[in-house]
């Protein structure tokens, strides 16, 4: 008998010799050379079947399927006898061929035919051949002619070893029937019976784990594989290993695991992966496990690679259909719709099971607006698994949407159907109040009509309730009042129809408790709570209304009653209920009682939820609370900043749009040191989530923190405007603090009385709070601080009297601080508010000195100030009298000018009128002479002479309206001068400036600064003002 | 039809900062006072500036004036108390109350006593001759934040801070100098309080962003009036006990009419919260004054 690991070696015998040739299992020759030995030495064919046997152990089917050909081609043993196991043999290796993986359906309808072909050779030779009648039934199961292979299998006898076989085949069988515990007997039985057998294949392990897991008993399936895993060991077991990696993949998406945990079991089951991979590269599952892997980590080219692998996996349909989903998944995410949609559409032609894949096509149809299609596809969803849709419904949703619209114009029958929208509603809750609100609307329309046509419509009431509730949640409260009282009426007619009605019963509770809920956001606690106290007392189970009564005592201040209704919830009703951990969490914070609020809210995250964001969040602001508290071991600050972060990251994991998460991470930045980081995520969050005013606070903080105090105030100014009416006194005391900031760096007196009145506003928003009094002490002190160092010509004895007279209200203030009862908790030190007192003093002295100075200064200035005033009131007389002499001088001499001018004006017109006197005597005596003699030439001197005079005449008259010009120019002359005088006076003033600067002189002003350094280092230890 | 009111004057930068608090006189000066300091006084005919008044160092939180309008009385965060000649606009006295001892004051109706709130909860009463404390209603350990006397003097009442079993609001008996009753209602603390002029209804405004209309007499509670969305920082009853005006850090004013039980008006002119309020004696006109540094005078059409 075959038997593997009896020796290293296979014998054929020697034709005639008792010798044998020994080969090596390690190193088998082709099935040719084989064959070509076997013939020669005309080997019996049951060596055929040893080769063949040992060729397939080698995985080298092939290689086993020609040495059994060859064998039955031989002629020196036709015996059929001899024959019927090397057809035995062909048919069950035909068999495995055909279940091989990428096979195409025609290759094995071939190889099935080969099968069908030796067995019903094999039966021929012998029809009550157990291993014939086995293989039989394998491709009858192969085929998937479950009853007929049950049938072959059931007829063999209960002997071993024909009927492990056919029991793994009928357990097969059972399992493919969803019959798993009978299933799993089989298996069990096979196990028995195996004991004694050292390597059975396949390892019914593997079979027994399957049921298992199908019977959900994961653990025990867990074991079965792993024991296979071991058993295997020098030969991996693919298959036990890639459903360990599935076993452990699944395990991860359990929720209650830590972080550690999940990634350790995913680690796990990747190893496994890993192993199933090296012992099997070929095998799709494997190869789809890793797609899918791949897919996870992002990896997006070798998931591509992996999953077209799967994809084309032939023969196993599943696997395909899971490939191509991974494919479509791929494109998807990358926005390639048409290549996804088509993707999708494969798979679910492979699976029509296949939901997730029904779900992105019908995404991937909308996308490619075949609505119809796309509606088709999430029916289908809907009809296979109604459940199910509830897990993916938040992404169908905005469909959904497009869905009614198609659904609204096509007025199908499924319109009248008010419940469909009353679903839709309720699903599109998480994502679109308003559509919310229209589906109800629309439907409560429907159920109006129905009434009207006088047909009963039975959940009136709870859509009632739910379109109440939706107007309570968006602050309606009165339409929501009316609603709720409509559906309590409905329900109160209904139980005096039918009394004792349960589940009528459970609806009021719930209406009420939501009108409840409504009074208390009215305000109307009184009217809340007697209804709350009415619910907890009919249904002490009803953990909300004691949970709300707890609140209201909370806000009372009554955190004893309060802290007792938190732990009547998880103390008697509900140990995991969540809202009653953590509302006692926050209202031990509210105590001070920081770590008892710590353990409580961790107490959620270890026991009850690992995911509760809301906890992880507390968890972490309270250890950020703790370690900005801390000042003395830096270490621990540095760890306790750690552990926040850590809660933070937490939050982003399983949120990551989550602003308070990323928002606290900010923080950490920011108290590592850095600010510019943390301003730059402050900022984009602030983008994103406009509405939450401790982002804005942060970044106020955070610009505070890097010395932008301007740009801190501002913010602190927007935000608490904008988010606290300018209630929130923390807010204005923060802003007043950067404001105080501010006017140090500045050295600004003037901005030191902003912060002033800023801190006085938050000081009258809550009187009792004595860290605003603090403030406003320490304001004070600053400022008179500021105005001594202040140089005396930049400030006042004015404002010397302003900063003693706050310093007065400072020392008041700071009495009554001193005084508290030690018992009353404060935020100042009550020693250093007694140093503060002190310091008051002394700046006081110091006041008082520079008062008197600054009185000094002040007469003298203002002596030199009317001195300056009288020289130039001098200067300006004497001005205006050389002005007044320049003038009459000028004047003067006009009057000469005019009257020499006038004089020669005279002159000349005199000379004219001789000449034209000469002329014409002239003109008299030629005209004389004319009749004597014609002398040209005389004649034309003389008309040159006359020319020339006219043209004296002529160049002289355009001069005449120049002559008003002539006087001014001397007047320019003057104000030239007076220009100059002016020039004088101002050069006079600017040295009256240089004076001023002299006491300005910085050395001056850095030497007074130096003469209070020491004092000011004192100020500086102690200056942050308390928070 | 129920009366409207039309704004018929804003000073805008009527102060340097912030105002907190608001009085109007019977011989028709309106007097305020700011977070820069002072008490200004105006002509609330045509809302001339009268007069600054100026002594406290710190904001001045609450102005009233005596019924006779010949004095004024402020109060500051420096707890000093100061009482103003309104003829001659010049300082009459000073009383310094210690460190939040004196957080607002009233007039008694007979002008010879001032009620301040304190940081204990007591109502402290002064004699405005002497300037000495003179008798003290004893509250409940919860700082007082507000006092009204009733006019017809029989009754002292104050709003205080949250309180957990949120009595915020109490009345005194003055002849007795007894708790008379205490209003529980208001969720958290009570900021200013008011009498109507026949002194049978005190009108409350708290954080809650609620008010409330006790019965003085019978001592509980008539109605709540909501609407504002934010703190109730100011209420006033007009003389003729028809309307209430209040002021909100909502920086709205509204009016409420309490013969049909509801507002009927509200008025968005400030921009910031409306600390005060008040009325003339006529009842047909009244004022705000805002955080914004602005006054706003508001007329009934007919007036």
């Amino acid at each position: 008998m075959y038997n593997p690991s009896s020796s290293s070696t296979l014998e054929i015998p020697l034709r005639g010799t008792e010798n044998v040739l020994e080969i090596s299992r390690s190193n088998l020759p082709t099935p040719s050379e084989l064959f070509d030995i076997l013939k020669s030495e005309e080997a019996h064919l049951k060596y055929y079947v040893l080769f063949a046997l040992e060729y397939a152990r080698q995985q080298n089917v092939d290689g086993a399927i020609k040495v059994l050909n060859d064998g039955l081609s031989v002629e020196y043993d036709t015996a059929p006898k001899s024959r019927a196991p090397l057809h035995n043999l062909l048919a069950s290796l035909s068999i495995r061929k055909a279940y091989q993986a990428g096979i195409t359906p025609q290759d094995r309808n071939a190889y099935w035919s080969e099968a069908t072909r030796h067995l019903g050779a094999a039966e021929k030779i012998n029809p009550r051949n157990y291993t014939t009648m086995v293989s039989k039934g394998l491709l009858l199961l192969a085929r998937n002619s479950l009853d007929e292979a049950y049938r072959q299998f059931s007829q063999i006898p209960g002997e071993k070893p024909f009927i492990i076989p056919a029991l793994l085949g009928m357990a097969r069988i059972d399992f493919i029937r969803e019959n798993y515990s009978e299933a799993l007997a089989r298996y069990r039985k096979v196990l028995e019976l195996q004991s004694d057998v050292v390597l059975p294949t396949p390892n019914p392990r593997l079979g027994m784990g399957l049921c298992f897991y199908k019977l959900g008993m994961v653990e025990q399936a867990l074991l079965a594989f792993e024991r296979c895993v071991e058993m295997a060991s020098n030969a991996k077991d693919a298959t036990a290993h890639v459903l360990l990696a599935m076993l452990y993949f699944n395990k991860c998406k359990q929720m209650d695991l830590s972080e550690e945990d999940m990634r350790y079991i995913y680690k796990t089951g990747f190893g496994h992966l890993k192993n199933a991979y090296g012992a099997d590269k070929r095998s799709p599952v494997v190869g789809l496990f890793m797609g899918k892997h791949f897919a996870v980590t992002q990896d997006t080219d070798k998931a591509m690679a992996f999953a077209k692998k799967a994809s084309e996996a032939h023969g196993l349909k599943n696997v395909q259909s899971e490939g191509f989903y991974i494919l479509g998944k791929i494109h998807h995410q990358q926005e390639r719709y048409a290549d996804a949609c088509f993707c999708y559409g494969k798979a679910v032609s492979f699976n029509p099971d296949n939901l997730l894949a029904q779900f992105g096509l019908g995404q991937t149809l909308l996308f490619k607006a075949d609505i119809a299609s796309a509606i088709a596809a999430f029916e289908r969803i809907l009809s296979k698994e109604p459940t199910c849709v509830e897990a993916i419904a938040s992404k169908a949703l905005e469909y959904f949407d497009k869905a009614t619209n198609i659904i609204h114009e096509r007025q199908t029958l499924s319109a009248q159907d008010p419940l469909m929208f009353t679903e839709m509603a309720q699903l599109l809750e998480q994502t679109d109040i308003n559509k919310t609100t229209k589906a109800y609307m629309f439907a409560l329309g429907i159920c109006g009509q129905k009434i009207e046509r006088g047909e009963q419509v039975e959940y009136m009431p709870e859509l009632l309730n739910n379109v109440a509730a939706i107007n309570h949640m968006d602050g309606r409260l009165e339409a929501a009042e009316g609603s709720y009282n409509k559906a309590l009426d409905l329900c109160g007619s209904k139980i005096q129809e039918s009394d004792g009605d349960v589940a009528t019963e459970a609806i009021i509770t719930t209406i009420r408790y939501n009108l409840a809920r409504l009074y208390e956001e009215r305000n109307e606690v009184k009217r809340a709570e007697e209804i709350y106290k009415d619910i907890a007392n009919k249904y002490h189970g009803y953990a909300d209304a004691h949970l709300r009564l707890g609140v209201i005592e909370q806000s009372r201040g009554n955190f004893e009653q309060a802290a007792e209704l938190y732990k009547d919830v998880f103390g008697m009703i509900d140990n995991k209920n969540v809202d009653a951990w953590t509302l006692m969490g926050m209202l031990q914070l509210k105590q001070n009682q920081i770590k008892n609020s710590r353990k409580t809210l961790e107490r959620i995250v270890k026991d009850i939820n690992r995911h509760d964001v809301y906890a992880l969040l507390a968890l972490g602001n309270n250890h950020l609370g703790i370690a900005r508290e801390e000042k003395d071991n830096m270490a621990m600050k540095q760890e306790l900043y750690k552990k926040a972060f850590e809660f933070f990251d937490k939050v982003l994991k399983i949120d990551a749009y989550n602003a308070y998460a990323a928002n606290g991470i900010a923080i950490s930045l920011a108290v590592h040191g850095h600010h510019n980081e943390a301003r730059e995520m402050f900022l984009q969050l602030r983008e994103a989530a406009s509405t939450i005013p401790t982002i804005w606070l942060n970044l106020a903080l955070v610009s505070a923190d890097m010395g932008q105090y301007r740009n801190a105030v501002l913010l602190y100014a927007s935000v608490s405007k904008k988010f606290f009416n300018n209630e929130d006194e923390n807010v204005i005391l923060s802003m007043a603090k950067a404001q105080y900031c501010l006017a140090k760096q500045e050295k600004s007196p003037e901005k030191m009385q902003q912060a002033l009145a800023m801190a006085q506003r938050a000081f009258r928003l809550n009187p009792s709070d004595k860290t605003a009094m603090y403030d406003i002490v320490l304001i004070q002190q600053s400022y008179a601080q500021l105005v001594t160092d202040r140089a005396p010509n930049q400030r006042t004895v004015e404002d010397i009297h302003h900063a003693m007279a706050g310093l007065g209200v400072a020392k008041g203030i700071l009495k009554s601080l001193i005084a508290v009862s030690s018992k009353e908790h404060v935020y100042y030190e009550r020693e250093i508010a007694a140093q503060r007192e002190k310091h008051g003093d002394s700046l006081l002295t110091i006041l008082q000195r520079k008062l008197k100075d600054q009185e000094d200064f002040e007469a003298e200035k203002q002596k030199a100030q009317d001195e300056t005033r009288k020289k130039r009131e001098a200067e300006k007389a004497k001005q205006e009298e050389d002005e007044r002499i320049r003038l009459e001088k000028k004047e003067e001499e006009e009057r000469d000018i005019l009257e020499r001018r006038r004089v020669l004006d005279e002159g000349i017109k005199e000379t004219q009128k001789e000449l034209e006197e000469m002329n014409r005597e002239r003109e008299r005596a030629e005209r004389k002479r004319m009749v004597i003699s014609d002398d040209d030439g005389s004649e034309g001197e003389l008309e040159g002479g006359e020319r020339e005079a006219k043209k004296q005449k002529k160049e002289r008259k355009p001069k005449e309206p120049k002559e008003p010009k002539e006087p001014k120019e001397p007047r320019k002359g003057k104000l030239r001068k007076k220009s100059e005088i002016d020039g004088r006076a101002r050069s006079k003033s600017t040295d009256r400036d240089e004076d001023d600067h002299g006491h300005d002189d910085p050395t001056s002003s850095k030497s007074s600064s130096k003469k209070y350094k020491s004092k000011e280092t004192i100020e500086s230890d102690e200056d942050d003002m308390s928070e | 039809m129920p009366t409207q009111f039309v704004t018929t004057l804003t000073k805008e930068n009527a102060h340097a900062d912030g105002i907190w608090s608001a009085a109007w006189s019977s011989k028709n000066a309106l007097v305020t006072g700011s977070l820069d300091n002072t008490v200004k006084v105006w002509d609330a005919e045509n809302g001339e500036l009268k007069g600054t008044l100026t002594g406290h160092q710190l904001g001045v939180n609450s102005v009233d004036t005596n019924v006779e309008g010949t004095l004024a009385v402020s109060t500051s965060l420096d707890s000093q108390i100061r009482i103003w000649d309104m003829d001659q606009l010049k300082q009459h006295k000073v009383i310094d109350a210690g460190s939040v001892q004196a957080w607002t004051a009233k007039f008694s109706p007979d002008s010879k006593h001032i009620a301040t709130g304190s940081s204990s909860g007591d109502v402290n009463q002064y004699s405005v001759e002497t300037g000495e404390k003179v008798q003290t209603f004893e509250g409940r350990g919860k700082f007082s934040m507000c006092v009204a006397y009733s006019p017809n003097g029989e009754y002292v009442a104050c709003g205080t801070e949250a309180s957990s079993d949120s009595a915020t609001v109490l009345l005194f008996d003055v002849a007795t100098g007894k708790l008379r009753s205490t209003f529980k209602g208001h969720a958290m603390a009570v900021r200013s309080i008011a009498f109507s002029a026949d002194s049978t209804k005190l009108v409350t405004g708290s954080d809650d962003k609620r008010i409330m209309i006790h019965d003085a007499v019978h001592g509980d509670t008539i109605r709540t009036l909501a609407g504002h969305s934010a703190w109730v920082l100011s209420v006033a009853v007009s003389s003729d006990g028809v309307h209430v005006a209040s002021g909100s850090s909502d920086s709205k004013v509204k009016l409420w009419d309490l013969v049909a039980d509801q507002c009927i008006d509200t008025m968005d002119g400030h921009s910031d919260q409306v600390w005060g309020l008040a009325w003339n004696a006529q009842g047909n006109k009244f004022v705000s004054v805002s955080d914004d540094k602005a006054i706003k005078f508001y007329s009934t059409t007919s007036a």
